[in-house]
């Protein structure tokens, strides 16, 4: 087996098994850390498919910024013992995901071949974001802008 | 059968699936909150393996992603604030106990 494979698999693995302890683990401190351990993974998935600035940015922005953000949100709460499950969604959601896998794999089948693609250079990102994109970019700051107006206000709400 | 775009492709697949399953099976804001990022990482993944497999030297799925990401870090700003809001106001993490704006004589 090729080792670059081998490499992409278990990275895979891990966050298949990570995914898995974010959904399922009763503490939500632990699911927010192996949340974290899968953001970090998906990083290095980008940055082997030759996309490195993105992969740097997902690991700065998500693993650091949104999982810390996470992480103080729970700090701000006392610990719940209560698993708080909807047990009666859990066949239909388990049947629906089934179903959802079956489609997905056998619409995917056809995809084959070992690609070797080049690696994005980040220069060429800041052109393309810096020309054809700069719209986009002001939109985005604008949505930003907005959530941190908005979020500011819902923090101050308080019980009538 | 078995390369590279295959298994990533094959694990963006688990991890929506995953996401689909914890938001349709949590009552707790915080688990569900982990769920939209786990499908929203899993709609990156697969955006990045398709680039790489069809169009390795194009550079705007990488720019969208970059947007993506910038998005949902905002989305997870202004979820975990609505999340300590309800926290704040009813004691509990439970969404199902948000029914204000549920009409009365259910």
């Amino acid at each position: 087996m090729d080792y670059n494979l081998l490499i992409i698999l278990s990275l895979g693995l891990v966050i298949i098994i990570t995914g898995i302890m974010a959904v399922e683990s009763k503490e939500l401190m632990h699911a927010v850390f192996f949340l974290g351990v899968l953001l970090v993974v998906i990083g290095e998935l980008y940055i082997i498919l030759g996309g490195e600035f993105v992969g740097v940015v997902q690991i700065l922005i998500y693993a650091g910024g949104v999982t810390v953000l996470m992480l103080f949100t729970l700090m701000f709460i006392p610990k719940t013992k209560d698993r708080m499950e909807k047990p009666f969604m859990r066949i239909p959601a388990l049947i629906t995901v089934l179903l959802l896998f079956t489609l997905i794999l056998t619409s995917i089948g056809y995809v084959s071949g070992i690609t070797t693609g080049s690696i994005i250079n980040p220069n060429a990102i800041a052109e393309s974001i810096n020309t054809g994109y700069l719209p986009l970019v002001g939109i985005v700051g604008i949505i930003i802008f907005i959530v941190m107006i908005s979020s500011a206000y819902i923090s101050s709400v308080r019980r009538e | 059968m078995l390369n590279e775009t295959y298994i990533i492709i094959i694990t963006s697949t688990i991890m929506m699936l995953l996401g689909i399953y914890g938001l349709s099976t949590r009552k707790n804001a915080m688990k569900m909150l982990i769920s939209i990022e786990l499908l929203v990482n899993a709609g990156t993944l697969n955006i990045m393996a398709f680039t790489h497999y069809f169009y390795p030297s194009v550079i705007d799925a990488h720019i969208f992603v970059l947007f993506v990401i910038a998005l949902a870090a905002a989305e997870a700003a202004i979820g975990l604030a609505l999340f300590l809001a309800l926290y704040r106001i009813y004691g509990t993490p439970d969404i199902d106990i948000v029914r204000k704006l549920r009409e009365t004589g259910e």
